[in-house]
């Protein structure tokens, strides 16, 4: 898995973190936290293996940048929220999918929904992860279902 | 509002993560180097990790045995063990205090007819006023000589008393420990006394009173034959650590104690294979000489 998705690591850490330095450190974070949940993970060549990698690698940068910047006024997860991902209101399509609204939730309701349902991780799996707890793993699930439920509805109403 | 199932949770997260994977910039395989050589705190995290689950695996086997012992607690309470005997538990210490119990070893002078044979479990020594006036082990089946050596006793139906040889002193300590008895040993208690029994697995663990452990003794003693295995080592009890001379019958193959003296008491040690003393125990019998 180091051999194959070490790059891509370093490069989304780098993304955020915009330092190489720091993205080093944010992807042997990463690791470690790969490592505890090493058995759960399937053939390191899936996409399953390739996407967690991405997703942890990601929000241990965003703590990162978030411990790096205590000072800053601006929230890092806006910045999370909307670097990547347009807002799912332009983004959803006239003909959308569940899968669709997925990927245009918030990149937190987002991975936390792929980790647990596509991952299969438990929700005290996902809190270290996520740099989460485990009650608010839970309740941010919830509120990921719910406005995936809300998006749907919108959707087909419009 | 739309309800979604969590089926459908999961195939569209499928298809979400397939889109992100694939959105994912192809990087190259990276080959130089192993993550422990660029990562040297993932190599901790891993020994760290190795640990955990060595404690864990400790754990559960600590519970896993506490479970077995407390199974083992219940079928031997169900199979009706002395243990838990209840009449045999609460009483009195009557083993010890010198008040007489049918089928309890006897003193015999020469020529008496032998009642049987007195029974201390503990492994050390013990003192007057714990004497074990009346815990019986064993008795032989056999006829034992009597004193005059012309006169055969029958012994009582429980008797197990080792027989020996022509020549011996009028009076000796025999010390027939059954090969079931190597499943007890004494557990530092008080003397005179078994406080603690641990069984061969140790599944087994607490305080027994002499009530409960004289009486399981002789049902084994009952039944077995002499405890052959290792060393033998007789004490006079409350007389240091002399060791007395322990003789071996050529023909009976029992043990006895040619110095050993009416009226007092003594502690058999035995050593198993195993380099363990296992038993102290008292079989004190008078014995006539035999011509």
């Amino acid at each position: 898995m180091y051999r194959m998705y070490q790059n891509l690591m370093v490069s989304i850490a780098y993304q955020v973190l915009n330092n190489r330095a720091d993205a080093e450190d944010a992807v042997q974070e990463s690791w470690i936290k790969i490592l505890r949940i090493a058995e759960r993970i399937g053939e390191p060549e899936s996409s399953s293996a390739r996407n967690l990698a991405a997703i942890v690698t990601k929000r241990t940068a965003i703590d990162f940048y978030r411990r790096n910047r205590r000072t800053a006024v601006i929230p890092l997860d806006e910045a999370y929220m909307e670097t990547p991902y347009p807002d799912p209101s332009e983004t959803v399509p006239e003909k959308c999918t569940l899968a669709d609204a997925m990927a245009a939730l918030p990149p937190v309701y987002r991975d936390l929904l792929l980790l647990h349902y596509d991952q299969g991780l438990a929700p005290a799996e996902i809190a270290p992860l996520m740099s989460m707890t485990e009650a608010n793993v839970r309740k941010t699930m919830q509120r990921a279902r719910k406005k995936l439920e809300s998006e749907l509805e919108r959707i087909q109403q419009s | 509002m739309n309800r979604i199932t969590d089926q459908q949770l999961k195939e569209a997260a499928a298809e979400v993560r397939e889109q992100m994977a694939s959105g994912l910039p192809d990087c190259p395989e990276r080959t130089e180097d192993t993550i422990f050589d660029r990562y040297p705190a993932v190599l901790d995290a891993v020994r760290e990790l190795e640990e955990e689950k060595k404690r864990r695996k400790a754990r559960m086997a600590g519970w896993i045995g506490f479970a077995a012992a407390a199974a083992a607690a219940v079928i031997l309470f169900v199979s009706g063990s002395p243990i838990f005997r209840p009449e045999l538990q609460g009483k009195p210490d009557a083993a010890w205090t010198g008040e007489k119990q049918s089928g309890d070893t006897q003193v015999l002078a020469p020529g008496q007819q032998p009642g049987g044979a007195e029974l201390n479990s503990s492994g050390d020594t013990f003192s007057d006023e714990e004497s074990p006036e009346s815990a019986s082990i064993s008795q032989p089946n056999d006829q034992i000589p009597s004193s005059d050596g012309d006169q055969t006793v029958p012994s009582p139906s429980k008797a197990d008393v080792s027989e020996g040889s022509a020549g011996v002193p009028s009076m000796s300590v025999e010390v027939t420990v059954p090969a079931a008895l190597h499943k007890f040993y004494p557990v530092e208690g008080r003397t005179g006394s078994v406080q603690a029994l641990v069984r061969e697995d140790a599944s087994d663990i607490r305080d027994y009173s002499d009530d409960e452990i004289l009486p399981w003794l002789e049902a084994d003693l009952k039944d077995s034959g002499a405890f052959r295995l290792g060393r033998y080592a007789v004490y006079e009890a409350g007389a240091g650590l002399d060791e007395l001379e322990v003789v071996q019958d050529p023909g009976t193959g029992g043990w006895y104690c040619p110095e050993a003296r009416e009226g007092h008491r003594y502690i058999l040690s035995a050593e198993t294979e195993s380099g363990r003393i296992v038993f102290g125990v008292v079989q004190r019998s008078s014995r006539a000489p035999q011509e």
